[in-house]
């Protein structure tokens, strides 16, 4: 009990100190700032325990409960490839205490699968970050680019690792051929530790995984990074001289995105009380830590601009996945 | 009171054998193969399907035969186990006295009515919450089905309920449904 | 070799090392007693507690948690028929018999000397050949790992031994059961879901496993009627040199099948468990008794199941790639703990991969202790009489269905799937089959598809290999060789009776 009231008195403090930033920085009005109290703030993780995305659904919530002095319990709500934690929180509507880990299964779901909802049932918070993907290929590979990838696809045939369809690995292949006018065969796996298995047992020839996935088996030498399916070069140096496929002529760049919502048809308050601690959470140490671990791209946006990236992002998805 | 085991086990069988035939003409709808070639959704629950459906239906017919059947498998001399488990049935189905002094009647009319209280109190979630409702369940059937003294059943319902509420709800932070009350 | 068995046990057997072991086991097995609630996510629940120790001793506890949680999950299997996981639902079929004649706590201590006892054969295994059997592992791959499904599947058929066509039609009723969801190879055709999202990602096998065992066994129960509580002296509920003994060879091959089969990615426990019970039931002395209660039945899946726990570490540390689903927690997190997993995590972390292999050994002598002297003590809960007893394990089962996935459906799916469970207990179907096709299922269809992605359509592509040959093969002769065995016997028998 006593314990309860520190945390409740912190995060009195808390709550004061950031209304005093956002007012200085000028944003919201900062009189309306204390309308909106959280209680019971839940954050649903729409996969299981142990997964990328429970990682980013605990990040976020420890970084927003620091800075906001609230506790947030994290559940797991997994089930139809995040269908069933996504349409929870549909249900929620206008509850500002209930937030959700999402990622780019909130688009690419209702775009291929019969579900209740899309990305506009939701307030989205904000985007953490994005994670692009590396062509991978064994070591003994004949491949040496990109374009070595295109080329044999064009003639004697590739075959590529893809986990899943509505994947971001078949995405991007899709996305290659394409722009490339080639065809891939594809072996469909689950995960990404699954793709590095058929990798190294020579099952398939090239994938695409995430640099966080398969950082430990480019280090080893086991696996070679052919090029990077982002807009720029990585920065992290383990992979900062791995070139774009764009470099490459290849234009094609696609980015998994990580980041928070919270249900439809809550107040303006509770929506800018989030966004305002989210942007304390992207100043802090902990968001900083969290992104270079994944080797992801500290691009966070906000808001509105959060809300323009996913109609973006959605109408790529919808492109990329038409027959 | 004529459903003897042999009527449930065709019954059942014959049952599955339907379901076997639905799931293969469901999986028919799915494409058994893919546009190009490779094996399609509807693959395995068509096979699956068709397989179950043969082997339910030997399973109602060798039910059915039963007793021309038992003798071909003495002959073989494997099948002895489903013999002992035949044997052990037909003690079952003696009109016994279990050891409260209960007979088969009374015991059958118990699982009815547990079953009834466990699909009550299931039904009771939304309003009383999980633990409140699955609480009462276990009060109900240890007071009304089993004839336990009123003060130790509440007395191991709270207990138990309690320990839920500690270890699901407040250790492993598992949100349980509190219901419309908002208890626990 | 042995600089590195020395580095490890430096590593794990300092004081604060050996009591977070303590506490992961420990807790581990407080997890694995409450139905639901496995070793995958006692681990992922448990992790943020690990975040304020060093990464070595957080990665020995929660190691810790995940054998403490198998064992406990072996408890409830014995004693009220309800496996904690998958890998122990073989373990209720002679466990629970040998519970019923009063011998819980034989079965309980054999099960803690099997794991044990597996636990140092495959630590010096994973010692000694640890990186050349990771590139081995490697070599199963879709193709291989499809003959591998099959002969699971054969082994999954014949399981039950004689009554023949219903083991298989429980099996294949499993599998259809598990083709439930979105198909995997095209990750949009929806299966048999009649539009409920809850069904996207199949039915899942522990709502399942908790409504056919625990509740089907509660109405079960019910209806037979009270039986005079298992009354059994101390001396019984402890084991005896002659069962230790007798269990000997079902321990050790039970290791070496636990061992193989975990070593291979996504393979796992479960497969192990009943390979190694189904080919137990074949070769043992005392296979007449299986099903009936034999020790053996219980020593076998027992020691299998935790020698692949320990195997699963293999492509996990080598590799970087997880050899099962609690294993791919703890990958996820090390990289928490800000290690790389990898194949350089042997070199850029000895202390660290030698003291968690160490420790497995150390949170095994551990279980021992722990557990020797409490089975006897768990098996006398069996003297409560039923009518206290059921209430609490409705109440438990159905928390427990709630906590899987923090919803209500997976609770209506227990009341389902309990009712079902009843039927088949009435109706004499054996109900391990059904179970193990639900869980084989899924990684079945995954090899199908990728076999057929591989041979573009044409599954033939699994002559090809001859691993894949070999494994089919084998599956051939564990139906073939004992019919044969048996006929040549009675030949003999009509031979000699002739003479």
């Amino acid at each position: 009990m006593k314990s309860r009231i520190t945390t409740a008195a912190i995060g009195a403090v808390a709550i004061a100190a950031l209304a005093g930033c956002s007012s200085a920085g000028g944003g919201a009005p900062a009189g309306e700032e204390g309308a909106f109290e959280p209680s019971d703030v839940r954050m649903t993780v729409p996969f299981s325990a142990g997964g990328g995305s429970d990682a980013s659904g605990r990040a976020i919530a420890s970084g927003l409960e620091a800075a906001t002095g609230t506790t947030i319990t994290v559940e797991n709500r997994e089930g139809g490839s995040g269908a069933v934690g996504y349409s929870h929180l549909f249900a929620q509507e206008g509850n500002g205490s209930q937030l959700l880990a999402a990622e780019t299964t909130l688009l690419s779901l209702p775009l291929t699968t019969d579900v209740d909802y899309d990305h506009t049932s939701f307030t989205p918070i904000m985007k953490l970050g994005d994670d692009y993907t590396l062509v991978v290929v064994p070591a003994d590979s004949p491949f040496q680019t990109c374009t070595d990838v295109v080329d044999a696809a064009g003639g004697e045939g590739v075959v590529a690792a893809v986990s899943g369809a509505i994947s971001l690995d078949e995405i991007v292949f899709t996305l290659i051929e394409q722009d490339q006018g080639v065809e891939f065969d594809r072996v469909p796996f689950e995960s990404g530790s699954e793709v590095i298995a058929g990798l190294l047992g020579g099952t398939v020839q090239v994938g695409s995984l995430n640099p966080g996935e398969v950082l430990g088996q480019l280090e080893s030498g086991d696996l070679r990074a052919l090029c990077s399916l982002s807009e720029e070069r990585y920065e992290y140096e383990q992979i900062a001289d791995v070139p774009t496929a764009i470099e490459e002529g290849i234009d094609v760049s696609f980015a998994q995105w990580r980041g928070f919502i919270a249900p439809g048809g809550i107040s303006d308050e509770a929506r800018q009380y989030w966004i305002d601690a989210a942007e304390q959470y992207v100043a802090s140490e902990e968001y900083t830590t969290y992104i270079e671990e994944n080797l992801m791209q500290p691009n966070a946006v906000y808001g509105d601009e959060f809300v323009e990236y996913l109609a973006q992002n959605s109408a790529d998805l919808e492109a990329a996945l038409a027959p | 009171m004529t459903l003897t085991p042999r009527i449930a086990r065709v019954a059942f069988s014959a049952a599955l054998a339907l379901l076997g035939i639905a799931a293969a003409i469901g999986g028919w709808g799915y494409g058994v193969t893919q546009d190009n070639g490779q094996v399609g959704a509807g693959f395995l629950p068509v096979a699956l399907g068709v397989i179950m459906a043969l082997l339910a239906g030997a399973d109602a017919v060798m039910a059915l035969l039963q007793r021309e059947e038992r003798r071909a498998v003495d002959e073989l001399g494997t099948l002895g186990s489903e013999v002992d488990a035949a044997a052990i049935d037909h003690v079952e189905e003696s009109p016994d006295i279990d050891a409260l002094g209960r007979s088969q009647r009374q015991r059958n009319r118990m699982l009815a009515i547990v079953g009834g209280m466990l699909l009550v109190a299931l039904l009771l979630v939304p309003l009383l919450g999980l633990l409140l409702s699955l609480g009462l369940l276990m009060l109900a059937v240890a007071i009304a089905v089993e004839r336990r003294p009123v003060v130790s059943s509440v007395i191991i319902t709270v207990i138990a309920v309690g320990a839920f509420h500690i270890i699901f709800g407040l250790l492993l932070r598992v949100p349980l449904p509190t219901g419309l009350i908002g208890f626990i | 070799m042995l600089d590195n068995l020395l580095l490890g046990f430096q590593t794990a057997l300092t004081l604060e090392n050996v009591v977070w072991c303590f506490v992961g086991v420990l807790l581990g097995t407080v997890i694995g007693l409450l139905p639901g609630l496995g070793s995958t996510t006692g681990v992922a629940i448990l992790l943020p507690i690990t975040f304020a120790l060093e990464p070595v001793t957080a990665l020995i506890m929660l190691a810790g948690i995940y054998y403490g949680a198998q064992y406990g999950g072996t408890i409830t299997s014995v004693l009220i028929s309800t496996p904690g996981e998958a890998a122990s639902v073989v373990t209720t079929i002679d466990g629970y018999q040998m519970a019923k004649k009063g011998r819980a706590g034989a079965a309980l201590a054999i099960s803690a000397i099997g794991s044990f006892i597996a636990a140092i054969i495959s630590l010096a295994l994973l010692i000694a050949i640890a990186p050349p059997l990771a590139t081995i592992a490697l070599e199963f791959q879709p193709v291989e790992m499809f003959a591998v499904m099959i002969l699971g599947l054969v082994i999954v058929v014949t399981f039950q031994g004689g009554a023949f066509i219903r083991g298989a039609l429980m099996a294949v009723a499993g599998l259809l059961v598990a083709t439930v969801g979105i198909f995997p190879g095209t990750g949009s055709t929806e299966r048999f879901t009649f539009g409920n999202v809850n069904l996207l990602s199949g039915i899942p096998f522990v709502e399942v496993m908790i409504g056919i065992f625990a509740l089907g066994e509660v109405f079960y129960q019910i209806r037979v009627g009270a039986a005079e509580p298992i009354k059994a002296r101390f001396k019984d509920m402890v084991i005896k040199r002659k069962d230790i003994t007798d269990s000997m060879p079902a321990i050790l091959r039970g290791s070496g099948i636990g061992f193989a089969f975990g070593v291979l990615p996504g393979a796992g426990s479960t497969l192990a468990s009943f390979m190694s019970y189904g080919i137990e039931r074949r070769v043992s002395r005392n296979r007449a008794n299986f099903g009936k209660g034999a020790i053996e039945g219980v020593a076998s899946p027992e020691s299998a199941n935790n020698a692949a726990a320990n195997a699963n570490f293999v492509p996990t540390l080598s590799l970087g790639i997880p050899g099962g689903a609690t294993t791919a927690v703890l990958l996820g997190a090390f990289t928490i703990f800000g290690l790389q997993p990898g194949p350089l995590l042997f070199e850029s972390q000895p202390e660290l991969v030698w003291g968690l292999l160490v420790s497995f050994f150390i949170g095994n002598v551990l279980l021992l202790v722990l557990n020797l002297p409490l089975a006897p003590v768990f098996a006398q809960m069996l003297g409560i009489p039923y009518g206290y007893l059921y209430p609490i394990i409705l109440l438990t089962s159905l928390v427990g269905a709630y906590a899987v996935s923090n919803n209500m459906f997976s609770v209506w799916l227990v009341l389902i799937f309990g009712v079902l469970g009843y039927i088949m207990k009435e109706l004499d179907l054996p109900m391990a089959p059904f179970v193990l096709g639900l869980v084989l299922g899924p990684l079945f269809e995954k090899a199908l598809v990728q076999t057929s992605a591989i041979g573009q359509g044409d599954l033939g592509v699994v002559f090809t290999s001859p691993i894949a040959v070999g494994v089919l093969l084998f599956a051939v002769a564990m139906v073939v060789v004992p019919k044969l065995i048996g006929l040549l016997r009675r030949r003999r028998v009509k031979e000699t009776a002739g003479v």
